[in-house]
């Protein structure tokens, strides 16, 4: 089976990016993937309650191809919380997304992931044990002291690459709730090193759709020099046993 | 009287709690404002879908005190027009509010031309969203890029914020007879020194005359009283206070209430 971690749907003020449902089904299809993690866009530009509400609807009119991870912006303190509450235990979604851009909202506007809300929202994330996806666009020292701050948290991080692949190996070999998302990863031979490194099980497959054309990800590891077993683990079983499925 | 030139209306992710009708005309009486305009931060943030109907059944429950503002997004031309087109004919959508830099487009873009040619068709005056700053703020936005196209149009076009520097957006708005200026900010100019903060106002209508200079809060972004304190400590006699306050606004847009 293969699971894309990483895919937002909604709307794109900017582009006319194809991110409605039926557009990253029919993406998915193309290529062979059976299911996503899935967040709306709408949580990170505008009402993240709607944007959380969306996904459930979304999750049960497509129980078999999508997954919901709940997201919000930290900005909104004021039910930040009880929005991871309200996700997990009324709209049944089962993990948290951490937009870059949201989380760091503009230039000396926001303390990134120190953010004292956030911490708020993580405390209540350990307690769950939710699993967290983390957008690429932190480094690795920060990522790594987030995720051992919240131990009992899975932190899947994107944004491994080239410049930061090295720093990336070492952070996971000592922090056993982080795992590594390859949507980024453009590197030549990078999974087989990260694999040769880490084993494959702290690697997990996305693609980054509808931004990223999601054949680049899913052929990285197809023609990976590694095992049939890692790049099972890689494109679904690492993921099912993080969400318990 | 009062009219703001500068609202907004529906959600926000920041922690706010004005966001529907019945809050923004609460707090209009609190400060004694008799008119805004809106423009939905749904249109702005987000999607246009839903965007300018929600405020359309925002004004029709306060009429004479709510307005609009047709929010575009140029990267969707087509929708733009359409919504352009559509809502010029509904009541109380006074003007057209363009937003470059939540849209990543430069306002003096060949994407904004078709809209500025639809509001000219229309008669839709145009609040444009102007904030440049090193701290804060953008570039495509800038006052020197509106006004390098507000002359190829007929149409008022209101300079939002007084392009966050107001010495900019003052030089840039001088001599160009359809661009006006509007006030709200917040307390300081983005880049301020010394003497260019609440003193803006005043240097606006020495500069460009108290008939390009507008009146607005930016709420409920910005705490009304902001605006409000600036104009309440604006050397300004009391004919230029009232233009700057309102005669102006009464002036460009069609408010349609007159004689009602």
């Amino acid at each position: 089976m293969i699971i894309d971690s990483n895919v937002v749907y909604g709307f794109d003020r900017l582009n006319k990016t194809l991110m409605d449902p039926a557009s990253i089904l029919k993406n998915m299809d193309k290529i062979g993937i059976d299911k996503a993690i899935i967040t709306s866009y709408e949580c990170m530009y505008y009402d993240f309650k709607e944007g959380n509400q969306k996904t459930s609807d979304l999750v049960k009119n497509y129980p078999d191809r999508f997954i919901g991870f709940l997201s919000f912006h930290v900005a909104r303190f004021i039910n930040v919380v009880d929005e991871v509450e309200r996700g997990t235990s009324e709209l049944n979604l089962e993990g948290i997304r951490l937009f870059f851009t949201e989380v760091t909202f503009g230039r000396g506007w926001s303390s990134g992931l120190r953010s004292l809300v956030l911490q708020r929202v993580m405390e209540k994330a350990n307690e769950l044990k939710l699993p967290i996806f983390l957008e690429a666009g932190f480094t690795f020292v920060d990522i790594k002291a987030f995720a051992d701050a919240y131990p009992a948290t899975k932190l899947i991080a994107s944004g491994v690459g080239y410049a930061n692949m090295a720093e990336a190996i070492l952070a996971v070999q000592s922090t056993p709730n982080l795992y590594l998302e390859l949507s980024t990863l453009d590197t030549f031979e990078g999974i087989r090193y990260l694999v040769e490194h880490l084993k494959s099980d702290r690697l997990i497959f996305g693609t980054g759709i509808p931004f990223n054309t999601p054949s680049v990800a899913l052929n990285s590891i197809r023609y990976a020099v590694i095992s049939e077993e890692d790049k099972e683990n890689i494109l679904g079983k690492n993921i099912q046993k993080i969400l318990n499925r | 009287m009062i009219i703001d030139v500068h609202a907004h209306y529906g959600y926000t992710f920041f922690p706010i709690r004005v966001e529907r009708e019945d809050d923004i005309v609460k707090y209009m009486n609190i400060y004694g404002i008799d008119k805004c305009i809106m423009s939905n931060f749904r249109g702005i943030f987000y999607e246009l879908n839903n965007a300018n109907y929600e405020v359309m059944k925002a004004i029709e429950k306060y009429p004479r005190r709510l307005y609009g503002y047709i929010v575009v997004n140029p990267n969707y031309q087509e929708e733009s027009i359409k919504e352009i087109k559509h809502y010029a004919e509904v009541k109380g959508f006074v003007g057209v509010k363009i937003h470059p830099a939540w849209h990543g487009v430069p306002v003096d873009s060949e994407l904004y031309k078709s809209i500025f040619e639809s509001c000219e068709r229309a008669k839709l005056p145009v609040l444009a969203h102007s904030f440049v700053s090193e701290f804060l703020g953008d570039q495509v936005s800038a006052p020197e890029r509106l006004a390098r196209i507000a002359p190829r149009y007929s149409i008022p076009i209101i300079m939002g914020h007084m392009g966050g520097n107001s010495r900019r957006g003052i030089k840039a708005a001088k001599g160009i007879e359809n661009l006006f200026v509007e006030i709200s900010g917040g307390r300081q100019d983005a880049d301020s020194p010394t003497g260019w903060n609440t003193q803006r106002v005043e240097v606006a209508v020495k500069e460009l005359g108290a008939d390009k200079v507008m009146f607005g809060t930016d709420l409920p972004l910005v705490e009304p009283a902001c605006a409000m304190g600036i104009m309440d400590d604006a050397e300004l006699t009391t004919d230029e206070k009232e233009m700057v306050m309102y005669k102006n606004a009464e002036r460009i847009f069609s408010f349609e209430d007159e004689g009602e």
